[in-house]
């Protein structure tokens, strides 16, 4: 027997799933206590169904492993005997709400689940299975309906109710909101957890929103493999896996100001040796391509990456800076401690005076702190390539004798980057949106307009291939339509080079847009730190039913 | 998966919503018949001359307003006069028995239905059995056996199947008469009646039913094979029903509405369906009836049988849309 | 599923060697006859022997010459059955796919059809005249269109259903276009299920027919073997007469089954 399994409803351990050669599930474990609402979450075609299937018996892939429930190892037990816990003791509400019997009435559906298991009369079961349907949702003269004389959401209430009406001690809800509206989720997220107090649930979503609000803990699921695991609060206030912030980030829900950021890379692509992210991971190196990560404790949550987890690229550690004027010092930044991540967009935010660029010279060492460090991920000698300072007035920024081509080729000439640089300057110049003709080039920098030269600093910083770019102030003192250009090539550039941006602007709403955590510098001060990621909360006035 | 499935081999589609939406009309029905009526009526006038003296003469005397052959305007009012006595049950009198149509008719058809319904009810019963066992089960030893049966059985046409079982049944090994309804001058409704008409209904009875029984197998087989991988199936085995329920309650429900329709369809021809096999058997049915009067020139007869089969045809069609809309809720609300 | 696949292309491939094979066999029949089957060649009722390999019929005609020239009507009224009702049923079905109109006026005289007891009417015509091969064709071609002209239109009512369809009408498809595109490429399934049902019917009625006496006993097919063989039973010829007439119908068919059953399994599978 397991470590004290008997606190534990449902023990699985290391369940791995196959279909025809395919490995969809490996290695995949889960205990849950009762009372506890834990979610199982990754995009589709995950297998997080059938992880749900595999538990339940009725997964059509060849499935090993074990699944303890209240100690029976249901992947073992005679047939007829796992037939008569499931539906009872243990159910799962199906993803597809096709999954009625077209030709009899919901309520003759509803009410066979009674019967099968209870020796009751076919009265008595209709009684019980209208009332039941009647408290998850469905009106009570559409009891008797046919399927397909119902909404899509009315037929999944009724496959909650076929589920749920012998009130199982482990229930298994497979995308069990996905067909109601905002406000009918809430309602049936309150009735599970209210009827179903002290049983078991596994919330099958792809939608992170619908588990913020309903698991106790969260199960992060990337190509049939783990990759996160812990309390639901702590994954989505700080998402350390790359894969987890990644799927957080393209949740409408989660991101009701920030812009989506969809995850890079074609979802069905599965590193099968290696870290199963690896194909759409920014961070990737060598090991993870060919050796598989486990499930370590980090930052007290388990989490299955060679790295650790999205690591930080860039830190200030207690980084203080004054200058001398006249009349004395004055105290530019005290005591700023802050990491940038892979990946991540930052914001920072001030009143002017408030020493965001003295600290963004500092971040990107063109300043050197009195006190405190900045230390970086990468090498020294490195730095320079990797971080790049995108100015705020363009045109101080590049020599007035400079050409077009002149000033793109500039930094790769002083890192001595190797030959030919033709096709790289080209290639920045494309993907800011400059034209690469030959007349362009030649161009003197300073005849450009001004949004082509905005553009063109952002082609210099992209030259070397940076991990960060610092941008100071990037949409002052232009106009709306041009600010909107510019910002959405920033996030074009974090989405597909999963370039980590430091956004420096006194602009609330720009902030909001592009970070995913945004600091206040007030004074010289961190005065506080949001994160971008407010799950949007729903008050509906009428509960489900009293 | 949608619902849109190829039509079988055995040509017919196992259920789709066009089928469905494509549910007869009582009006249609109506038509069909009437439009029988007129092709019976001009047969019957197209006979060549010779023997149209016969009957016309024989119709005249039973009705001089409507005689036969009279052409130009007044057809029209032959016709509704024709129409007329059809109703009035009026068929005329039976050329080589000398007694009214309709009496010689239903002397015949109650041994005509009774080996029709028996080998009908069989077939299907085998049938539906067989598929709903074997569905799912490839290259299990039922699907196989089932299977090839089929596949035999729908190879033989029912007079040489008829033949071959006679050859082996009551030449080979005498087992069963070879042919008749039942030994002559045995007492009617007497029990040795009884027993000498099943011993005779044996033979023609097997033929039939083992020609039929492929056309329901393979449609149940091929309508659970894709029953089985609909998503309510997953349900059911969620709810912790038993295999058997799921099968025979979920999966063949769904299945047997159009194997059902069949059946009633089928029932439409039983009438004259067996003509092939009454015929091999010498079998007092009204096939037999139908092809010796045919033979024997007995024309007004062959025309009631004629009748007679087509009103059947239409009533167990209506019955068969009767059923199945019945059975599947859907069609309820498709039907007009 | 790999399995399972070479399992039904291999009862496809016995189906059409067998369904080949016959045909071979019927068009050669002239250099492969061992006689002229209408030729008195030996005295009634002969015994299989080195000169009649399945002996003579009750006219001393030679029997395996018979099977031949037989197989060769049969054959040919099959096909040119299932051809000609085909293409009616095809221009039938699309009539009432693609318009409503045509539809309600052609599902009534389908219906009507279909409850014509059509033996009954062949023994009415055989009255009138005698059946001899090309009337055969006409009629049973007439008697046959109406049930695949019904899965026809089926077919493509629920093509219409489709989504891409729909898509095909928003961008301002017409009705000719919709049907040469996507109407008659999904009919592909059903027309050849259709015509290997017509084919098998075809066979099965014709022999039948024959076989009642009711049609030309002066033409050489199966039916009319069957015909003369079936009234001297009792005089156990039945082994050199009947059973290979008995083969022969039931091979070919056999054939066509196992054509349509591969098929069928085939796009059961959704490979079709
Ligand atoms: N019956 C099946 N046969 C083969 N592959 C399957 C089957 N069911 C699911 N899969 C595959 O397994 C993977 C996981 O599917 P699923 O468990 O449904 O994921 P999720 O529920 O997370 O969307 C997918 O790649 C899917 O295509
Ligand atoms: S860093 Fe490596 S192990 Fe971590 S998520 Fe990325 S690819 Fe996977
Ligand atoms: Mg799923």
């Amino acid at each position: 027997m397991t470590r004290d399994s008997r606190t534990s409803l449902l023990d699985v351990e290391d369940l791995t799933i196959v279909y025809g050669e395919t490995p969809v599930v490996e290695g995949f474990s889960l205990r849950i206590a009762p009372g506890e609402v834990v979610g199982l979450v990754g995009e589709s075609g995950s297998g997080k169904t059938s992880i749900g299937l595999g538990i339940m018996g009725l997964c059509p892939g060849r499935v090993s492993g074990r699944a303890l429930f209240k100690d029976r190892d249901l992947q073992r037990l005679p047939h007829d005997e796992l037939r008569t816990l499931r539906g009872d003791r243990l159910a799962m509400v199906f993803q597809d709400v096709a999954g009625l019997h077209p030709t009899y009435p919901v309520l003759d559906q509803v009410a066979e689940a009674v019967q099968v298991h209870h020796g009751v009369s076919r009265a008595e079961a209709r009684e019980r299975a209208r009332s039941w349907l009647v408290s998850v949702g469905l009106p009570e003269e559409k009891a008797a309906a046919f399927p397909h004389q119902l909404s899509g959401g009315e037929r999944q209430r009724v496959m909650i109710a076929m589920a749920t009406v012998n009130r199982p001690e482990l229930l298994i809800l497979d995308e069990p909101v996905a067909f109601q509206d905002e406000g009918a989720k809430g309602d049936l997220i309150r009735w599970f957890r209210a009827t179903f107090e002290t049983a078991g649930i596994l919330l099958i979503t792809h939608d992170v929103s619908v588990a913020l609000r309903m698991a106790d803990r969260l199960i992060i699921l990337c190509g049939g493999r783990v990759v996160e695991e812990g309390e639901t609060e702590a994954i989505i206030r700080e998402p350390v896996h790359p894969y987890t912030r990644a799927l957080l980030r393209s949740n409408v829900a989660l991101n009701p100001h920030r812009e989506l950021i969809r995850i890079p890379g074609d979802p069905t692509r599965i590193n099968q040796k290696g870290c199963p992210f690896q194909p759409r991971c920014v961070q990737a190196v060598p090991e993870c391509s060919h050796a598989r990560p486990f499930l370590r404790q980090i930052h007290g949550r388990r989490v299955a990456c060679h790295r650790g987890g999205v690591v930080a690229l860039l830190t200030a550690r207690s980084v203080g800076k004054s200058f001398s004027l006249k009349g004395g010092k004055v105290e530019a930044l005290r005591e700023i401690t802050l990491s940038i991540h892979s990946g991540e967009g930052v914001a920072l935010m001030g009143p002017t005076g408030a020493g965001k660029s003295t600290l963004g010279a500092i971040l990107t060492r063109l300043l050197k702190p009195d006190t405190g460090e900045v230390v970086s991920d990468f090498d020294d000698g490195d730095f320079r390539r990797r971080v790049q300072l995108v100015h705020q007035h363009p045109k101080e920024a590049i020599s007035p004798h400079f050409t077009v081509w002149e000033t793109v080729e500039e930094p790769l000439r002083i890192v001595k980057a190797s030959h030919p640089y033709n096709d790289r300057i080209r290639e920045v110049l494309r993907e800011v949106g400059l034209p690469t003709t030959k007349d362009f080039l030649s161009r003197v920098a300073h005849t450009l307009s001004g949004g082509e030269l905005k553009r063109l600093v952002l082609a210099r910083a992209l030259v070397l291939d940076p991990l960060i770019i610092v941008a100071d102030e990037p949409t002052a003192g232009i106009d709306a339509s041009f600010a909107s250009q510019i910002l959405r090539l920033l996030m074009t550039l974090q989405e597909t080079r999963g370039i980590s941006l430091l956004v420096i602007t006194h602009d609330p709403y720009v902030a909001q847009k592009v970070a995913d955590r945004i600091l206040y510098l007030e004074g010289g001060q961190i005065k506080k730190i949001t994160p971008s990621l407010t799950p949007v909360t729903h008050r509906h006035p009428a509960p489900l039913v009293s | 998966m949608s619902r849109t499935v190829p039509a079988t081999f055995t040509g017919r589609w196992i259920s789709s919503p066009a089928l469905v939406r494509g549910t007869r009309t009582l009006g249609g029905y109506v038509l069909a018949l009437g439009g029988i009526l007129f092709l019976n009526y001009v047969l019957l006038r197209l006979l060549p001359g010779d023997i149209q003296t016969v009957i016309g003469a024989e119709v005249m005397t039973r009705a001089p307003a409507a005689a036969p052959g009279s052409a130009g305007p007044s057809s029209l009012a032959a016709f509704g006069h024709y129409l007329l006595r059809i109703l009035k049950g009026e068929w005329g009198v039976s050329y080589f028995f000398h007694r009214p149509v309709l009496q010689v008719i239903f002397q015949f058809l109650p041994w005509s239905l009774v080996l029709g319904f028996l080998s009908l009810a069989a077939a299907s019963l085998l049938g539906i059995v067989l598929g709903v066992e074997a569905a799912g089960k490839a290259d299990g030893w039922l699907d196989r056996l089932a299977t090839g049966g089929a596949v035999v059985f729908m190879s033989l046409p029912g007079y040489l199947l008829g033949i071959l079982l006679l050859v082996l049944f009551s030449i080979l090994l005498p087992l069963f008469p070879l042919s008749g309804g039942v030994r002559p001058f045995t007492p009617a409704w007497s029990l040795p009646f009884f027993l000498n008409a099943l011993r005779h209904l044996a033979l023609p009875w097997l033929t039939l039913t083992l020609l039929m029984f492929p056309e329901y197998y393979l449609l149940t087989r091929g309508g659970m094979d894709l029953s089985l991988r609909r998503p309510f199936i997953l349900t059911a085995r969620g709810k912790g029903l038993r295999e058997r329920v799921i099968r025979y309650r979920h999966a063949a429900r769904d299945t047997l509405i159009p194997v059902l329709t069949r059946v009633g369809i089928q029932m439409g021809h039983l009438v004259t369906g067996l003509v092939f096999v009454e015929v091999v058997f010498a079998y007092p049915g009204v096939g037999t009836l139908a092809f010796e009067s045919i033979q024997r020139r007995d024309i007004l007869l062959m025309d009631g049988i004629l009748l007679i089969s087509a009103v059947w045809v239409v009533l167990m069609n209506l019955a068969a849309d009767l059923l199945l809309r019945r059975l599947d809720p859907r069609v309820k609300e498709a039907g007009g | 599923m790999s399995r399972k696949s070479l399992r039904l292309s291999r009862g496809f491939w016995w189906g059409a060697a067998l369904a080949g094979g016959i045909l071979l066999l019927g068009l050669l029949a002239p250099w492969l006859a061992p006689y002229n089957p209408w030729n008195v060649t030996g005295q009634p009722f002969e015994p299989p022997s080195r000169a009649h390999l399945l002996g003579t019929n009750d006219a001393g005609q030679d029997i395996l010459s018979e099977l031949f020239y037989g197989g060769r009507t049969s054959l040919t009224i099959s096909l040119a059955v299932a051809a000609l009702s085909m293409t009616l049923a095809l221009f039938v079905g699309i009539a009432a796919g693609v318009s409503p109109v045509a539809d309600r006026v052609l599902m009534r005289i389908i219906d009507a059809f279909l409850s014509v007891p059509a033996l009954l009417i062949f023994l009415l015509v055989s009255v009138h005249f005698s059946l001899n091969v090309p009337r055969l064709i006409v009629l049973l071609s007439l008697l046959f269109w109406p049930q695949p002209a019904r899965m026809i239109r089926s077919q493509i009512l629920s093509t219409r259903a489709e989504k891409y369809v729909e898509a095909a009408r928003g961008f301002g498809a017409t009705t000719g276009y919709l049907t040469f595109r996507h109407f008659i490429p999904a009919l592909a399934p059903v027309l050849l299920a259709g015509f290997l049902t017509r084919l098998r019917m075809a066979v099965f009625i014709e022999a039948g027919l024959a076989f009642l006496g009711v049609s030309d006993p002066t033409v050489k097919s199966w039916g009319t073997m069957l015909h003369f063989a079936s009234q001297y039973l009792y005089l156990g010829c039945w082994a050199n007469w009947i059973l290979p007439v008995a083969a022969g119908i039931f091979l070919t068919v056999l054939g066509y089954t196992l054509i349509g059953q591969a098929l069928q399994g085939r796009s059961l599978r959704g490979e079709a």
